[in-house]
């Protein structure tokens, strides 16, 4: 799964450390995460589409091979 | 109140001990490692209690960076639930050493069968402890971490149990001979080592950079 995680952390200029804070999570996840190497939950995703106020589906998008 | 001021801003430089520059990180994993070895020779070398009781604050000490160490390595900061594990596990490791070292030699001379299976199985109590103190931290993690965990046991029980089978075979067809308590005893340490070296590398590989 493609996601912008990153590129909205650092548009808030926020370092992984601060958004796995916010999210209650370990770095690595966040980590894992932003390199497609961890796709989150329903609630973990929601979580972060709450806190960079966008929709879910902005956020996420399935690799097209793997549809 | 000056001294609880250096102490209470060291307290903060060792929580957040992965700002630390990357060679102070790897330093204090070292220095972890050596005082939990050390510890342990100290307290298996000597027999007096002063040298034992410090062995064993030596260790505490050891146990304490080396939790700190490791999480800095891997850029992870220690959270509340790192914090709760290290605070129940201490004083139950520190029990299951005092039990080991001072209760178990006690068993043979002991005559009546039930204060004999409650002394030889006295060290059961931290384990179980332990036990369910690691049950409540991984519920506790978050779900990448529970994945991680969940991969690292089964990985635990797959090496252990083929390795088991197969030195089982060769005992069996008499090319090897394995004492029975010995390899009994052995099955909980070799479950938590391939475990725990599951769970570190599985965190190695997916560390924050």
């Amino acid at each position: 799964m493609k996601n912008r995680v990153r590129e909205l952390r650092e548009a808030h200029g926020w370092s992984q450390g601060v958004l796995a804070e916010h999210l209650d999570v370990s770095r690595q996840t966040i980590n894992a995460i932003e390199n497609g190497k961890y796709d989150p939950s329903l609630p973990l995703a929601f979580k972060l589409a709450r806190l960079f106020k966008q929709r879910i589906e902005s956020m996420f998008e399935p690799d097209e091979g793997r549809q | 109140m000056a001294a609880w001021g250096t102490f209470t801003m060291g307290r903060m430089a060792i929580g957040r001990m992965d700002q630390w520059p990357a060679w102070q990180r790897w330093g204090a994993l070292v220095l972890a490692w050596v005082l939990y070895i050390g510890g342990f020779w100290l307290l298996l070398d000597n027999r007096e209690l002063v040298v034992r009781g410090l062995a064993l604050l030596v260790i505490v000490a050891g146990l304490l960076l080396l939790v700190y160490a490791c999480k800095a390595v891997l850029n992870e900061r220690v959270r509340n639930i790192d914090r709760w594990q290290m605070r129940a596990m201490l004083p139950a490791f520190l029990v299951y050493i005092l039990l080991a070292l001072y209760v178990l030699p006690l068993v043979d001379q002991i005559a009546t069968p039930w204060l004999k299976a409650a002394a030889a199985l006295s060290p059961m109590a931290p384990l179980l402890f332990v036990a369910w103190v690691m049950v409540r931290y991984v519920n506790r993690c978050d779900e990448m971490e529970r994945r991680q965990h969940l991969e690292a046991s089964g990985i635990a029980v797959l090496v252990v149990g083929l390795v088991g089978m197969s030195l089982g075979l060769l005992s069996a067809a008499k090319l090897a001979v394995f004492d029975a308590t010995f390899a009994l005893l052995m099955v909980l340490p070799a479950l938590a080592t391939v475990y725990g070296l599951a769970c570190a590398l599985a965190k190695w590989r997916h560390r924050a950079r």
